[in-house]
């Protein structure tokens, strides 16, 4: 089977630091995966670079037979890649629906003068990621917060709401930015517990944590990056046992 | 013609005299960008008032170097006094909203002096004399070899500033990261101060220096000012010696393009060369940062209503009010009050695609007169000489309008902030050159007459009542596709541009696509006002299209509030009737006080308006980066 | 005097309607060292924010030398003697290492950089001397190390009487990060209040002398650096350390 995203010798570098070194790894599809390291170890880089954020000096990045490298971060979301971010980023001014609307943008494609002369086309869309929408709202239990402004919502429900914004667009792969940071036991549990279920939806789940206790149970398998190199990639029980995980990471 | 060395070196010596001056107001742009990231727009009617105040001191007598040194004073003090009744209390602006404060200051600057001084030239004696002195076979004033020498002293200054003080480090660590600094115990507030006070005395020292060169008058400063924007803009404008290189290299090529193809084309030289350098070296010739002026970052506020991506039943009622009042109005109203209701109209279609192009995608037009006189004069060249059916004219205006927008819009939405402003005056200027010089297609000057009358299955709408009704069916159906516009897929999705950037990009959004897309259909129905304007008229000519109607639509725009549809209706309708109201009760009053009395209402709406509006939006969270964000534009922490 | 140095009473804050923080007290006396630990997003980033000024709180109050800051700009309460150690650095990028060390000193200088300013520099470049040698060199070109060196030089150019430091491990090897941690004891030594915000636990608590931790928000656990360190739950839940180990 083919797999999802293939990563092969990505090299990333800011001025004269190497953020990145050479890093490969793949993910096939339905695998979650979690990508670890301390602060400042490269993750957030590595995961830019499949974005499209930030710029590579070299390697390849795979989605499917599709290669990201060079394409601008729009094109690799229309591509199929969606993301959630650290410090949530929801559309303050647009309803919970809208938003998760917003996640189906990439599915459709409606041109500017057919939708200010709202074709038929424009109707059908309109129905049909509104349909999209309802989907996520119920799955993800959002009913009750579906019309509300996405700004007046705690923290557990805005990253629920990314979750389901991401998912909207039948994405491959799902990349997930520090889902769990400032969120309390109970709404990570819960949080995981819907990352556990899009996985089903065919679709690569790739955690970027720092949060160990949230990445343990949920990920088939875990990938760790010290000073922009891969240290370790594995089952999770090998990984976190391995000494050099335990010195770099866990900073014994 | 016959081949002169003293002429080739005259022409030369000209150009780097008015390079000078350009300069000079480079650095003033340069010093405020600098240290504050804001591009202050009424820099060219500081270089205004240090002229006519000194022009007026030595007509009452003072020694010249006495009243420049008054003159410099006095405008200092005014730049002191905006930069605390109008920048400071603004404290959550949006850059849109800071060049909205600016060019309301700058309009009010021309409208006072215009009240005060009237339009007439004065002439001011030169510091030590106005003998010329022969130079190699050149001839030299005096006056210009001050100017060279202030301008040199000044340059110096400014760099010891920057390189030497702890004002100047700060500033320019204000500008590299206002956080940072702000852990500094850096003031950022003080610092803007002390940079609005030096731009002041700047523009006054150039002023007053300049203004026995030519005369001083009230409507230099607009052009002026773009000139010094342009220096700074080819020179860099992070770089003290940037627009020193820019502004000499401007004044040379006007000088010389002046000197050998011809100056009727000299503005076309000067503002095609701001377009380019705004594409291709955005940094500016000799690098540098850009002025920051990145996406503002909104906060998520918890009282935030969501806002309607359907069509409502609200929009249903407004819109039938909306016919309701416009046909009472064309019923009831006579005389100029019919004209007035018209231009409002024509104003008001303008000021709907700014809606969508400020209010939505946050980006300033100042040009859309380029695309009315694109759509004016189709309309009367066509109708004219190809006898096309004026539908059919106005059509070929709008594709047209569409195409250069689209062009110029790709290009520019890759940067962002203030570039848009700055290359759709220079548009703007292009345009009124274009429509000046090219005769035998506009009629220069004079304009195309005799332009017939719109006809439709054979009514044709030639008197003023007809032709309100024809204007009010067409600000119906040009309201009607902004609100479907702004209530479907396409307007969702800029909200969501407006929330977060980076999300509505991870969601797939081409940013600058969406933007581009605005800026068309603003080009669209300005290109739609402008035919409507010119078979209302019969004629065609630059002078409605110019600067004076950018300060109409964005005072418009302004009373509107930017992002309501109906808000600019009516918005259009009080800034067509303030000089009607003006000339119905100072009806004897001199032409000039009337147009200066106009300028000043409208810049004094302008800036009361946004400073308000710019308060008005919700106390911010995050106090000081929030402010810095929307100041300064929003810089993502370096990786070290 | 017995009020603390730095002494925070049940503050609350947030951005917008996310809660960050849910009343949170602690205190810091002259001349200690504090560690302030806790998973990402627990709070602490949102804490050194409210004290810094960076951030208006809600409800609560900051006290810093008996005096409070609720209304004060992140300005004064530089001028009042809190220095920072930002998180992400906030260096001057296009400037130079000199022009960063003398903006540090920025709050106690008149208009024109005085000569005596030298001095000052010297005794940071002591303690720092590699960036001697790159002092003429733009902030931005430097590596992460040699980045962190400059924010806390710059820091210590104004003489801070309390030393508040944001995640300053960030992107540091581990032996950096153990020669940051001494350098920060060598200035507690000197009298220097320091506050550590900090992700890695384990190092902080062995140069603090106290700790607190956070998490969503509220502070759940406080000691001595010791007691914390040893006990097992606290190991488990939120110094990232796993019982296994």
């Amino acid at each position: 089977m083919q797999d999802t995203l293939e990563v092969e010798g990505l090299t990333v570098r800011f001025g004269g630091l190497v953020a990145v070194n050479d890093v490969s790894f793949k993910i096939g599809a339905n695998e979650i995966v979690g990508l670890i390291g301390p602060n400042g170890a490269g993750k957030t880089t590595i995961f830019n670079s499949i974005c499209g954020v930030t710029q590579t000096a070299a390697g390849l990045i795979n989605l499917g037979s599709e290669s990201l490298v060079g394409k601008t971060n729009a094109q690799i979301a229309s591509l199929g890649v969606s993301r959630t971010f650290q410090n949530v980023r929801l559309f303050a001014e647009l309803s919970v629906r809208d938003n998760i609307i917003m996640g189906a943008y990439r599915t459709h494609k409606c041109g500017f003068v057919s939708s200010a002369l709202r074709s038929p086309q424009h109707a059908k869309i309109e129905k049909e990621s509104g349909e999209v929408a309802d989907h996520w709202i119920d799955r993800l239990g959002l009913r009750n917060f579906a019309d509300r402004s996405a700004a007046s919502l705690p923290l557990g429900i805005q990253r629920v709401v990314e979750v389901a914004r991401a998912m909207a667009g039948a994405p491959k792969l799902v990349l997930l930015d520090e889902p769990a940071a400032g969120l309390n036991a109970i709404e990570k549990e819960r949080l995981a517990a819907i990352v556990k279920q899009i996985a089903v939806e065919k679709c690569a789940v790739l955690v970027v944590e720092h949060d160990m206790t949230m990445v343990m149970p949920l990920v088939d398998r875990l990938i760790v990056i010290n000073f922009g190199f891969k240290i370790a990639d594995g089952a999770v029980a090998d990984v976190s046992r391995s000494a050099v995980v335990q010195e770099a990471y866990l900073g014994v | 013609m016959i081949f002169d060395f003293s002429n080739v070196g005259q022409i030369i010596f000209s150009g780097l005299s008015n390079g000078t001056l350009y300069a000079f107001i480079g650095l003033g742009f340069g010093l405020v960008s600098r240290s504050t990231g804001i591009i202050n727009f009424a820099q060219g009617e500081f270089v205004m008032l240090g002229a006519m105040l000194t022009a007026t001191l030595t007509q009452f007598g003072l020694p010249v170097l006495l009243a420049a040194a008054i003159a410099v004073a006095i405008t200092t003090l005014i730049s002191a006094i905006f930069y605390k009744l109008a920048i400071e209390p603004a404290r959550n602006a949006t850059i849109a909203q800071l060049v909205l404060i600016t060019i309301g200051l700058s309009i009010l600057l021309r409208g006072a002096a215009t009240t005060i001084w009237g339009a007439a030239p004065i002439p001011v004696p030169g510091f030590s004399g106005d003998r010329p002195i022969s130079v190699l076979g050149i001839s030299v004033l005096p006056q210009e070899i001050w100017l060279s020498c202030i301008l040199v002293v000044v340059a110096f200054g400014i760099a010891w500033l920057f390189q030497r003080t702890t004002i100047g480090l700060a500033m320019r660590a204000g500008a590299s990261n206002p956080l940072g600094a702000a852990f500094l115990g850096i003031d950022h507030r003080r610092l803007g101060f002390y940079a609005f006070i030096l731009a002041g005395a700047l523009g006054g020292i150039g002023g007053a220096a300049w203004s026995p060169l030519s005369f001083a008058q009230v409507d230099i400063g607009l052009a002026l000012g773009l000139k010094g924007f342009i220096a700074a803009a080819i020179g860099g404008f992070s770089r003290t010696y940037g627009p020193i290189g820019g502004g000499i290299l401007l004044g040379l090529m006007e000088a010389l393009g002046a000197g050998f193809i011809s100056s009727a084309y000299q503005d076309l030289i000067t503002y095609g060369v701001l377009l380019i350098v705004l594409i291709y070296w955005p940094q500016g010739l000799f690098g540098g940062q850009l002025p920051n002026a990145h996406e503002a970052v909104t906060e998520l506020l918890s009282s935030a209503k969501p806002s309607p991506t359907t069509i409502v039943s609200a929009d249903m009622y407004k819109m039938i009010a909306l016919a309701g009042v416009l046909v009472a109005a064309g019923f009831s109203l006579q005389g100029v009050w019919l004209t007035s209701a018209i231009f409002a109209i024509i104003l008001a279609i303008v000021v709907i695609g700014l809606v969508l192009l400020t209010g939505y995608c946050g980006q300033l037009s100042l040009g859309q007169g380029a695309f009315m006189m694109l759509g004016a004069y189709s309309s009367g060249y066509l109708t004219l000489q190809w006898r096309l059916y004026p539908l059919l004219a106005m059509a070929v205006g709008v594709i047209l309008s569409i195409i250069v927008a689209l062009v110029l819009g790709r290009a520019l939405f890759k940067l962002s902030g203030y570039y848009l402003s700055m290359a759709s005056l220079a548009l703007l200027m292009i345009g009124l050159t274009l429509a000046r010089e090219l005769v035998s297609i506009t009629g220069g000057a004079n304009g195309l007459a005799g332009i017939e009358p719109i006809t439709l299955f054979g009514w044709s709408f030639s008197d003023d009542r007809s032709f309100y009704a024809l204007a009010s069916v067409v600000l119906i159906g040009v309201l009607g596709i902004a609100l479907s516009v702004t209530r479907s897929r396409i307007g969702r999705s800029m909200l969501a541009v407006r929330s977060s950037p980076s999300a509505a990009q991870a969601s797939g959004v081409d940013v600058g696509r969406l933007k581009a897309q605005a800026f068309a259909f603003s080009a669209a129905v300005a290109s739609v006002a402008g035919s409507l304007y010119v078979h209302y008229l019969g004629i065609a000519n630059p002078i409605p299209f110019g600067v004076d109607a950018t300060i109409m639509q964005l005072t418009a725009l302004t009373l509107g509030g930017l992002l309501s549809l109906w808000g600019a209706v009516m918005g259009s309708a009080v800034v067509t009737a303030i000089p009607t109201l003006i000339l119905f009760f100072g009806g004897s009053a001199a032409n000039q006080i009337v147009a200066g009395l106009q300028y000043l209402t409208f810049g004094v709406l302008l800036i009361v308006i946004v400073v308000f509006q710019s308060r008005e939006t919700p106390k911010p969270v995050v106090a000081v980066s929030r402010l810095f964000e929307n100041r300064f534009g929003h810089r993502k922490a370096k990786v070290l | 005097m017995s009020e603390p140095m730095l002494k925070v009473t049940d503050l609350h804050a947030g951005y917008g309607a996310i809660k960050a923080l849910k009343g949170v007290s602690l205190s810091v006396e002259a001349g200690e060292f504090v560690a302030i630990l806790g998973p990402n997003g627990a709070g602490k980033s949102t804490l050194m924010k409210a004290v810094l000024g960076v951030l208006k709180f809600s409800t609560g109050s900051i006290r810093f030398k008996g005096e409070e800051l609720a209304s004060t700009t992140t300005v004064e309460r530089i001028r009042r003697g809190l220095g920072v150690i930002p998180e992400g650095r906030q260096l001057f990028a296009e400037m130079s290492v000199r022009e960063n060390l003398v903006l540090g000193a920025y709050a106690q200088l008149g208009v024109t950089i005085p000569s005596s300013i030298e001095e000052k520099m010297a005794e940071v470049f002591d303690l720092f001397p590699r960036l001697r040698e790159r002092r003429q060199q733009a902030a931005g070109t430097l590596s992460g190390g040699e980045a962190q060196m400059l924010a806390i030089a710059r820091a210590l150019m104004a003489s801070p009487t309390m030393l508040i430091c944001d995640e300053p491990s960030v992107g540091l090897s581990p032996k950096f990060v153990r020669d940051l941690l001494a350098i920060l004891q060598s200035l507690r030594g000197r009298g220097i209040t320091i506050v550590l915000a900090d992700q890695n636990a384990i190092a902080s608590l062995r140069v603090a002398d106290r700790g607190y931790i956070l998490d969503t928000g509220k502070v759940v656990a406080t000691g001595y650096s010791k007691a914390l360190m040893e006990d097992p739950a606290l190991r488990a839940a939120y110094l990232g350390i796993q019982g296994t180990l």
